[in-house]
This record gives C-alpha cells, structure tokens and sequence, in this order.
C-alpha cells in the first residue's frame, strides 16, 4: 500500500512525457462487496476520463442512450473494453498502479487480471504497476502470459530508521522516553530489521 | 445601457451554462463508475513519511519500466512483499 501511493505520486509529478494519464486502485478486503473486476475496470476508465479535457463523444452518447432504460444502466464490460483504449491514446503515456492485488476476491482475480492485460494489449502507450504478496506471481505469469518485472519489497535499514525516527519523536507517553532511549530503540530495532515480525506483534507503543 | 445589459445576461448566461456543464460532467463520471478510489490515495499520500521506501523509485527496474520506450519493453512491473517481513508495519504507516 506504502509502495503504491508512493510510486502513483511520483508518477503523477514526472515529466517523463507532456501528458501523464495515471489511475490507480487499492484492493481492499474489507471493500470486496464494491470490488468486483468490472467496477474496479470503470473505476481506471473514470480516473483517466477526468483527466481529459473533453468526455469523449462515444462515452456522452452512451450516457445520453442509457439514461433512459432503468435509471440509467451501466456500461457493459465489452464497450469498456472498446473505449479503453481510445482514451488512453488521448495521453503521450499512461500508468495504472493496483495495490493489493492478493487482496482482491480470489475467484475474481483471473477475470480482474484478464480485462487489464486486454487493456494494456490494446495500449502500447500503458504501463501496469501491480504490488501484492509473493504468491500473486503465478498468477499473474498464468493469466498474462507475457513477461514482467518483479522487485521483492523489503524495508531497508534506512526505512526503518526513519520509521522508528518519526514515531517515537512523536510519541507522547508519559515522559519516560529521552533522546539516549531513543537512539537505543532505533539502533537495536533497525539492526535487527531481518526480525522484523517483532513489529507486528508489537505496536510501537508497548516498546517502551 | 442596454450593452451593459446585453454583457450581463450573456455572462450570466455562460455561466449557467458552466454550472450545466459541470454537472454533466460529474453526472457522466459517476455513471461511469461511483467507487472513488483516488479517495484513498489521497489519504494513504498524506499519512506516508517522507523518504521512506523511495529506493524502489530509485532501482533500474522501475527506472526501466517508467521510462524505457524502445522495442517491446516490460510493461508490467510487479512489486512483491514478503509475509512476516514488516511490510505490513511499514507500508501501512502506523499501527
């Protein structure tokens, strides 16, 4: 989650290109009833088409012709599918970021994985940053069938320096922490960062 | 006078059209999808300590997959987090 907000606003501020399209997605267990792959699909088309200046024409016709049948019927995956790319060509490079991707309903993922590889087929112009646990690689190796990068996620010593650093500066317990206790905590945690289950167990502030 | 007046009611006018725009807009928008994701973003944006974690920006895999335009580069970059490691403490932000 840390790895993808971070890398969706370092996307969003590059200049790699004159016109950046970057949508992003946060599987979530406890959002599983909303998350199916078609909403989770019109959620990037409507991230990308609020980027654009002008709703495309076909996506206004369509809103016009649905309107009228029951309130207002939703598009149908297939036409998604079908606009998709025209409006990721509007940007000079677009980037779609999904977190959590272990997070999303199991008997989903192969639909949810399957309509973004047709999507990024369709789009030279896209790129897909995906984070998830390990297990998530096979998957995605099964249902693309094209090959990817993977970078394994591990906090570095520096990361947890900093982490420690900013907690227990602001940590306002009774008074009993000082600076040398400090320098302790963050030396001895930091060093041991391949324990790091310790901090799972224990929030911060049971370490003192 | 009746420029002054003219001038008023075409602003007036554009402006109403604005609004109406606008509301097409957020009306197409909504139709097109109601999850708000960036809603998340936003909040996981604010709460993340700077500086932490941004040597993933920093490998040739990312630079590679960000930036590379020629022939048929991969265009899929996976960022995998092994169970048990902390990642859950430290990406998350706080406990």
């Amino acid at each position: 989650m840390y790895s993808s907000s971070l890398v969706t606003d370092h996307l969003c501020d590059s200049k790699i290109a004159p016109n950046i399209g970057v949508a992003c997605l946060y599987c979530d267990y406890s959002g599983r009833k909303e998350q199916t792959p078609v909403s989770m699909i019109s959620s990037l088309l409507r991230q990308f088409v609020t980027g654009m200046p002008e709703i495309p024409e076909e996506l206004t016709q369509a809103f016009r012709a649905a309107k009228g049948h029951l309130g207002g019927r939703a598009l149908k995956v297939e036409r998604i599918i079908d606009i998709f790319p025209k409006v990721l060509k509007y940007f000079d490079r677009t980037f779609i970021c999904i977190d959590a991707l272990d997070e999303f309903r199991v008997e989903d993922r192969a639909v949810f994985l399957q309509l973004l590889k047709k999507i990024i087929n369709k789009s030279r112009n896209t790129r897909l940053f995906l984070t998830g646990r390990l297990h998530i690689r096979l998957e995605i190796d099964r249902q693309f069938n094209r090959p990817f990068t993977t970078i394994t996620i591990h906090p570095t010593h520096n990361d947890i320096r900093q982490y420690l650093t900013v907690k227990l500066d602001n940590d306002f317990g009774d008074g009993a922490m000082d600076d040398e206790l400090k320098e302790e905590i963050i030396t001895t945690i930091s060093r041991k960062d391949s324990e790091m289950s310790v901090f799972y167990r224990f929030p911060i502030a049971d370490l003192h | 006078m009746e420029q002054q007046l003219r001038t008023y009611m075409s602003q007036n006018a554009n402006s109403f059209n604005v609004i109406n725009a606008t509301d097409d807009r957020l009306r197409i928008f909504t139709w097109i999808s109601s999850l708000e994701s960036w809603k998340r973003h936003r909040d996981l944006s604010a709460s993340r300590l700077g500086g932490v974690g941004g040597w993933v920006l920093e490998t040739p895999e990312f630079r590679e997959w960000r930036d590379c335009d020629n022939g048929e580069p991969n265009r899929v970059l996976l960022c995998c987090g092994i169970p048990g490691a902390g990642k859950t403490f430290i990406w998350y932000g706080g406990v």
